[in-house]
C-alpha cells in the first residue's frame, strides 16, 4: 500500500513531532538541572548559619547563591568564644583567600582554610579521595581544578592533592582547600608572590566565617541569643533560609518551564490531528478502494499506524539529538546567565530523558492518526465511493 | 541540482557561524596585558570559518560529484580541526569558568558537529546514488 507517501504528508507529520521531542527534552534536562543544582548547593551548606563580619552580610549572601567567595575577616577569638556555648551541635572555621594568578589557572582560584578536625562542610562532599588523612603539604581541589599527576602548584609550591570535590555547578568548584595548619606557608608564599595582606591576616589571627549547627534539643534564636551575649560586631546569614526562598522563586521557573512543554506538546499535537484529518478526508477515496478490495480496517491502521510511528521514531530521535546537542554543551552557560547553581545531568537521565521524550512523542503522533483513521473508517466503503465520484 | 544548493548554503552559513561564534555570538575571553590560548585558538578558528565558507561558495558552482565529494571530505578534515584545535593543538584557559570554556567552546562544538553532519550526509548521498546510477545501467 502506497497510500501514506505524500512527501508533504510526512514532513507535516516530521517538523511538529522534531519540534515536540526537541522542546520536551530541552524542558526536561533544563527542569531537572537547575533543581539538582539547588538541592546540591542546600546540601553542601548544611549549616543551620553562618557567623560573617559586620557589612560581610551581602558579600556572604553571593557565596550561597552563586558559591563566589569574597575576602572579609574578623577575628579568631570570635570561633573559640561561639565554639564554647553549650547547646551548639557543630562549630566549624573558614578562612578565605582569593589567590592571584595561580600557575594551575589561567586566572584567580578561591583558597578556604577550613578545620579538618570539626569541619561538617567540606568533607562529606569529597567525591574522589586519594589520601586517608590531609596533612599541611596537601589539598582537597574543587571539581573543576584541573590536575597534573594529582598535585597542585600555588604561589610556586607544590601541594599533592588529597582529595576531589563532587561537582556543585558553581564557582565553588574552583576552590582550593587547606587546613589551617598549612595557612602560614600559603600566606607567606602569596606575600612573596605580590599578594597585598593585611597585617592580622599574615599573622594567621583572623578567619572569614563560622558554621554553625544547632543541637535538635535547642532553638536557633536562644543560641544566637547567647552569642550576641559574647561576641560583638558580626551578622547573621542562614543559608538553609536562603536557599528554601530562592528554592521557592525557581519553582516559578519550573512552573513555566512545565506550561511551555504542555503548551508546545498540546499545540502541536493538535496541529498533527488536523494533518491527519485532512490528509485522511483527502484520501477517503483510496481508502474506501483498499476496504473494497479486501483490506480490513486493521489492515488500515496497521498500514498508517507503522508509517506515523516510524516517522515519530525517526523525529523523536533527531529532535532529542539536536535538544542535546544545544542544551548539554551549554550547560554552565545556561547557569551562567540564570545565575543559579545548575548541575547537568549524567549519562543515565539523558538516555532515560530521551526514552522518555520518545515514549510521549510516539504516543502523541499514534493517537493523533488512529482517531482520523477510525473516524474515516466510519462510513460505508461503498457510499463514501459513490459520494466521492459524485 | 537542488542538493548541490542546500549543501552549498548550508557549507556558507556554518563558516560564516564559525567565524562569528569566537568573535560576535559568543566571545572569547577579552585580552588584557596577557594574550592567553583562547585568543589564538578564536584566530585559527576564524581562519578555518573562512576556509569552510569559501569551499561552500566554490561547491556551489561545481557540478562534477568527483570535486564535491572531494570538498565534503575536506570540509570533514576542517571539522575534525575544528575540534582540536581547543583541546590539543592550542586549547583554551584552564580554569573552567572562563568565558572561553562556557560560551565558546560549546558554540564551537556544535558548529563542529553540524558541519561533520552534513559532509558525511553528503557524501553518504553521492556514494548513494552513484550506486544507484551504476545499477541502473547494469540493468
Amino acid at each position: 500500500m502506497k497510500i501514506n507517501r505524500n512527501p508533504i504528508y510526512n514532513a507535516l507529520l516530521f517538523i511538529p513531532v522534531f519540534f515536540i521531542s526537541c522542546s520536551l527534552f530541552i524542558g526536561i534536562v533544563v527542569d531537572h538541572s537547575l533543581e539538582s543544582g539547588m538541592t546540591n548547593m542546600e546540601r553542601r551548606l548544611g549549616a543551620d548559619f553562618m557567623i560573617v563580619p559586620e557589612g560581610a552580610k551581602e558579600d556572604a549572601t553571593d557565596f550561597i547563591m552563586e558559591g563566589a567567595r569574597k575576602n572579609f575577616y574578623f577575628d579568631k577569638e570570635i570561633y573559640n568564644e561561639i565554639s564554647q556555648i553549650y547547646g551548639i551541635k557543630e562549630v566549624t572555621p573558614q578562612l578565605f583567600l582569593k589567590s592571584l594568578s595561580v600557575d594551575c589557572c589561567s586566572s584567580e582560584v578561591e583558597i578556604v582554610f577550613f578545620d579538618p578536625y570539626t569541619d561538617f562542610i567540606i568533607q562529606p562532599w569529597i567525591s574522589k579521595e586519594f589520601h586517608k588523612k590531609i596533612e599541611s603539604n596537601m589539598v582537597i581541589v574543587g571539581n573543576a581544578i584541573e590536575l597534573e599527576d594529582n598535585t597542585i602548584q600555588l604561589f610556586g609550591r607544590k601541594y599533592t592533592v588529597e582529595a576531589k570535590m563532587a561537582k556543585t555547578g558553581t564557582s565553588l568548584d574552583q576552590s582550593v582547600y587547606f587546613s589551617f595548619d598549612a595557612m602560614n606557608t600559603v600566606i607567606s608564599d602569596a606575600e612573596e608572590k605580590g599578594s597585598l595582606l593585611s597585617e592580622k591576616l599574615k599573622n594567621a589571627e583572623c578567619i572569614s566565617t563560622v558554621f554553625v549547627n544547632v543541637g535538635t534539643e535547642y532553638k536557633t534564636d536562644d543560641i544566637l541569643k547567647e552569642i550576641h551575649r559574647l561576641v560583638e560586631d558580626f551578622e547573621v546569614v542562614y543559608p538553609k533560609q536562603m536557599s528554601e526562598i530562592l528554592t521557592c522563586n525557581l519553582d516559578g521557573i519550573y512552573h513555566l518551564i512545565h506550561i511551555f512543554i504542555f503548551a508546545t506538546a498540546l499545540v502541536l499535537s493538535i496541529f498533527l490531528l488536523i494533518v491527519n484529518y485532512m490528509f485522511m478526508n483527502e484520501k477517503k477515496r483510496e481508502l474506501a478502494l483498499l476496504r473494497v478490495f479486501g483490506k480490513t480496517k486493521k489492515d488500515l491502521f496497521l498500514c498508517l499506524g507503522k508509517h506515523t510511528l516510524l516517522i515519530a521514531l525517526f523525529g523523536t530521535a533527531l529532535g532529542s539529538m539536536t535538544g542535546a546537542l544545544f542544551v548539554l554543551p551549554f550547560g554552565n552557560y545556561i547557569g551562567m546567565k540564570l545565575q543559579m547553581p545548575y548541575l547537568g545531568p549524567d549519562f543515565i537521565y539523558i538516555i532515560s530523558s530521551m526514552m522518555v521524550v520518545a515514549v510521549i512523542v510516539i504516543a502523541i503522533g499514534v493517537i493523533s492518526t488512529i482517531l482520523p483513521v477510525t473516524y474515516i473508517c466510519r462510513f460505508d466503503p461503498y457510499i463514501t465511493l459513490r459520494r466521492e465520484g459524485e | 541540482m537542488k542538493n548541490r544548493i542546500i549543501v552549498s548554503v548550508l557549507y556558507i552559513v556554518l563558516g560564516i557561524l564559525l567565524v562569528l561564534a569566537p568573535t560576535k555570538l559568543f566571545p572569547v575571553c577579552s585580552v588584557g596585558e596577557m594574550k592567553m590560548a583562547c585568543f589564538y585558538t578564536k584566530q585559527a578558528e576564524v581562519s578555518l570559518g573562512i576556509v569552510i565558507t569559501l569551499l561552500g561558495i566554490v561547491s556551489l558552482f561545481i557540478q562534477e560529484t568527483n570535486i564535491r565529494i572531494g570538498i565534503s571530505v575536506s570540509q570533514l578534515g576542517i571539522a575534525s580541526l575544528i575540534f582540536l584545535y581547543p583541546t590539543k593543538l592550542i586549547g583554551l584557559c584552564k580554569k573552567s569558568d572562563m568565558l572561553c570554556r562556557i560560551q565558546t567552546f560549546p558554540a564551537i562544538c556544535v558548529v563542529g558537529v553540524l558541519l561533520c553532519v552534513v559532509s558525511i550526509t553528503n557524501i553518504g548521498y553521492y556514494i548513494y546514488s552513484r550506486r544507484k546510477d551504476r545499477n541502473h545501467e547494469n540493468q
